[in-house]
């Protein structure tokens, strides 16, 4: 595998100039397409806010589940103010839980964009953008904060797609053709804080790699669109970025003395270093349209990243290379009418180097897809009208690692679908499907396969409009295969045969009945391990009734009756036949009752209850271990629109059970547009 | 686009036929194979005890009875007799009973997929013996360490052993094992092969 080498100058994580990267990128993309400035899609409805040339919308949501409260507000305001156009967004998130270690957390954050265009002037636009994000979190073992601000100029210009246009569009007018290039310089400020206490009374905080950061970022980013001929487009962008940010990094751990820990000694770590880091990446797409019937696409993207951060499995100060190439090229095409293929090809490769981790590790991945879908015709005789899907797809990856053993990771898969209307009433359909992985290591101490095959057949049966039948077969094997010896008694085959027979009938067109009757059974197989085989067969029915009393109320009621027998699949070596030794059974039923009624159209009740028994049966000693459960739940929806631009929407649940103390569920909305 | 027709159905077809003859998977090592188990020649007593550990580590009693000579016979610490009810347990304990006793642990530790691991101490004092039916060499309380892990638990057994090998056929091989406990809180080898079971 390839290995980088040890950068000149130290870098930080991108994480922070990519929000800037992409909103920067949108804003330029939304410039590009009009020239001149759009106003907001909708129009404030109040007077003073419309001669502001502002759109303000709020909204506001609270949850809560059990102990857990949350509370979220949102205000987005647009502005139109001549040429000058402003995006703001402001969240503010609270959550409490006094169960989860008396949590608390407070997360906060803005976003205002201001962007000029020059009247006339090309396509010139430019603008700020400040993003600042306060997160603080706190319980009783523990304190987070996370804060950081980001502030920012740019420039964006279509002049050099005006310039370029004849060159690149010819006088052809049907031709389109942009380049928009942005440049952005902007200010970057974050500081984190870690602290964690010992469960012991009496425990002070301590603070554990806690990072201030200060620093300035830049960023040209380039977009070409072209539509060079008949059919054909091309897409190009680029992008430049880097970040310069000076970096504290500061480890303290405070002295305690109690009955459980002996003292420690006060040690502080402190690490400045100045981080350096670089992002290049360049992406390419061309489609080909020569007509209705067939599209190449390719795309192609190259990326590469060198990021310098404090590590704190390392102890100081980690630079990170990364690589990412990929190259991809789909098909679509319908050769015949009613034949449609489809094929995708991709190329990728990814490498991360580390200077102090010695977990480099890259990755080499050729993955192969092709699909087809097409019916039947006349000539097929008897096989005419079959609706058939065809899939078949292969994927090679090669995993290098620096400190453990290289390995291949092979894929294979295939899937084929037939289905075919017999007459009216009548739809049958099989599915047949293969898929395995098979990891090869070089030093073969981990090779792994894994199969996994299905067979599924179903027919659906219509005899009238009230009734509907269906009867289904699915059979599926699971194979996981260790062949190092050391790990192959572990080697299980696991095998599923179902069959199931579902009856749907409309007595009235208000009330609805069906019964599901299924039986399956499981059979897990050690190759290597027989005393361990198992099998197990379950039989099971589910009833349901559906009800509308009135217009107003519906009922429902559901049934579910299983019983499962369970025990050892061993062979018996004489006769070479598995012989099955029940050793355990089960008995589950489950009986509910939900009621809706519309208290209004925009305000529904709802309560429930549910009757739940399970008895497990051990039979070498004739144990039984029975429980019930009963539960019942009640509560309403909301959803409605109180004016134009202002709606709620909102749930909330009371649960009473056996199994727990009562609680409630509760999740509402409002949002307001002003 | 008619030119292209024949294209479309090779490629499909071919595509087709590439992966669907890939459906197997390959055949796993015989965890029971013996030949699986790394092992040294048996010219010398120290090769018999780096392969006994090996064959506990790859959980393979045949490649273990390999160690075991034909006239083997194990006596246990008195202490482990007095924990059982059976007094005569440990009577008559030979090569065939070695080899199921073993056996069963072993298949338990496959089972319950338990990682396995013998260590011998390193101070080791190996002399001659001739104890009037055979001659060989001995190791007099050695040190030793048996450990079988799973992410759920972790169970130990050590104690030291008086540990004699003969030659036979130029091959070494274990003779007798004298088991001792040695006063920690880990039973030792001989309430295991009692138990015949990993506690």
């Amino acid at each position: 595998m390839s290995r980088g080498t040890a950068p000149r100058r130290p870098r930080v994580g991108l994480c922070r100039l990519l929000p800037l990267v992409l909103a920067l990128s949108h804003c330029a993309e939304a410039r590009a397409q009009s020239g001149t400035p759009e106003p907001p899609a909708r129009v404030s409805r109040s007077p003073i806010f419309r001669r502001m040339g502002i759109l303000p919308t709020y909204s506001s949501g609270v949850d809560i589940n059990r102990t857990d409260l949350g509370w979220r507000q949102t205000l987005d305001i647009d502005a139109l103010l001549g040429p000058v156009r402003g995006e703001n967004n402001w969240n503010l998130t609270v959550k409490d839980n006094p169960a989860q270690n008396n949590l608390r957390s407070r997360n906060g954050r803005g976003l205002a964009k201001l962007a000029y265009e020059v009247e006339g002037g090309g396509g010139w636009a430019s603008g700020a953008q400040f993003d600042w994000r306060r997160n603080f979190t706190r319980g009783d073992f523990n304190r987070t904060v996370d804060n950081g601000t980001n502030a920012g100029l740019f420039v964006t210009s279509e002049t050099p797609g005006l310039l370029l246009r004849p060159l690149l569009a010819g006088r052809d007018s049907t031709r389109t053709a942009s380049w928009i290039v942005t440049g952005s310089f902007g200010a970057t400020e974050g500081k984190n804080v870690r602290q964690t206490r010992g469960r012991a009374a009496g425990n002070p905080l301590q603070t554990q790699d806690s990072t201030a950061t200060d620093g300035v970022t830049r960023n040209l980013e380039s977009q070409l669109h072209l539509d060079a001929a008949r059919g054909l487009t091309i897409d190009l962008t680029g992008s430049l970025a880097s970040v310069r940010e000076n970096s504290r990094t500061e480890s303290r751990n405070a002295s305690w003395r109690n009955e459980d820990l002996e003292a420690v000694p006060d040690s502080v770590l402190v690490t400045d270093t100045p981080n350096r880091s670089r992002s290049r990446r360049a992406t390419a797409r061309a489609s080909y349209r020569p007509g209705d019937r067939l599209e190449f696409t390719m795309n192609g993207a190259a990326t590469r990243d060198r990021s310098q951060y404090f590590s704190a499995t390392n102890r100081g100060q980690e630079t990170k290379v990364g690589l990412d190439d990929r190259l991809e090229l789909l098909l679509r095409a319908e050769p015949m009418r009613g034949v449609k293929v489809s094929s995708t090809a991709r190329q990728q490769k990814t490498d991360i180097a580390l200077t102090l981790d010695p977990n480099d590790a890259g990755k080499e991945e050729t993955y192969v897809d092709a699909d087809i879908a097409f019916k039947t015709g006349q000539r097929f005789g008897y096989l005419r009208d079959l609706q058939i899907e065809a899939e078949a797809g292969a994927t090679d990856t090669r995993y290098a690692r620096e400190t453990l053993a290289d390995y291949d990771g092979e894929n294979r898969r295939v899937r084929a679908l037939v289905r075919r209307n017999i007459g009216k009433r009548v739809v049958a359909a099989v599915t047949g499907e293969s898929q395995i992985d098979r990891l090869s290591y070089d030093d073969k101490s981990q090779d792994r396969d894994e199969l996994r095959l299905l067979g599924d057949a179903n027919i659906g049966y219509r005899p009238n409009a009230k009734a509907d039948t269906r009867l289904s077969f699915q059979f599926t094997q699971r194979q996981a295969i260790n062949i190092p010896a050391a790990q192959a008694s572990s080697n299980l085959t696991e095998s599923i045969y179902r069959i199931e027979a579902k009856l749907g009938y409309k007595l009235t067109p208000a009330v609805e009945i069906s019964q599901t009757y299924s039986i399956y059974a499981v059979a897990s197989e050690f190759d290597f391990n027989e005393n361990n085989n198992q099998l197990s067969r379950t039989s099971e029915v589910k009833s349901r009734l559906i009800s509308s009393l009135t217009p107003k109320l519906r009922l429902e009621l559901d049934h579910d009756y299983r019983f499962r027998d369970s025990g050892s699949y061993l062979l018996d070596r004489t006769t070479n036949v598995r012989g099955y030794g029940r050793a355990a059974t089960e008995d589950y039923q489950v009986f509910s009752v939900r009621t809706y009624y519309d208290l209004t159209e925009w305000f529904e009740l709802t309560g429930g209850q549910k009757f739940e028994v399970r008895e497990n049966t051990t039979l070498a000693n004739g144990r039984v271990t029975r429980t019930e459960r009963v539960e019942f739940i009640g509560g309403g929806d909301i959803r409605h629109t109180l004016s134009e631009g202002f709606s709620v929407d909102g749930n909330a649940r009371w649960t009473q059970t056996s199994a727990e103390k009562p609680y409630w569920k509760i999740s509402f909305r409002m949002t307001r547009s002003y | 686009m008619s030119r292209l027709r024949p294209l479309f159905w090779t490629c499909g077809l071919v595509a087709l036929l590439a992966v669907t003859g890939c459906f197997e998977t390959r055949t796993p090592e015989d965890p029971n194979n013996a030949d699986t188990v790394p092992r040294k020649p048996r010219t010398d007593p120290d090769s018999v005890l780096w392969n006994i550990a090996t064959c506990i580590e790859f959980k393979s009693p045949t490649a273990y009875m390999e160690q075991i000579g034909t006239l083997f016979t194990f006596i246990p610490d008195p202490a482990d007799v007095s924990a059982f009810d059976d007094p005569t347990l440990f009577n008559d304990w030979d090569r065939a009973r070695e080899e199921i006793v073993l056996g069963d642990i072993l298949t338990e530790a496959r089972a319950q997929n338990l990682t396995s691991k013998l260590v011998w101490g390193t101070d080791r004092d190996r002399r001659d013996f001739n104890d009037g039916v055979a001659s060989g060499q001995w190791y007099e309380d050695l040190d030793y360490t048996i450990t079988f892990v799973s992410t759920l638990r972790r169970t130990t057994y050590s104690g030291r052993v008086d540990l004699y090998f003969v030659e036979s056929n130029a091959l070494w091989e274990v003779y007798k094992w004298t088991d001792k406990v040695d006063g920690s809180v880990n039973r030792s080898s001989g309430y295991l092969r009692g138990r015949q079971q990993i506690d």
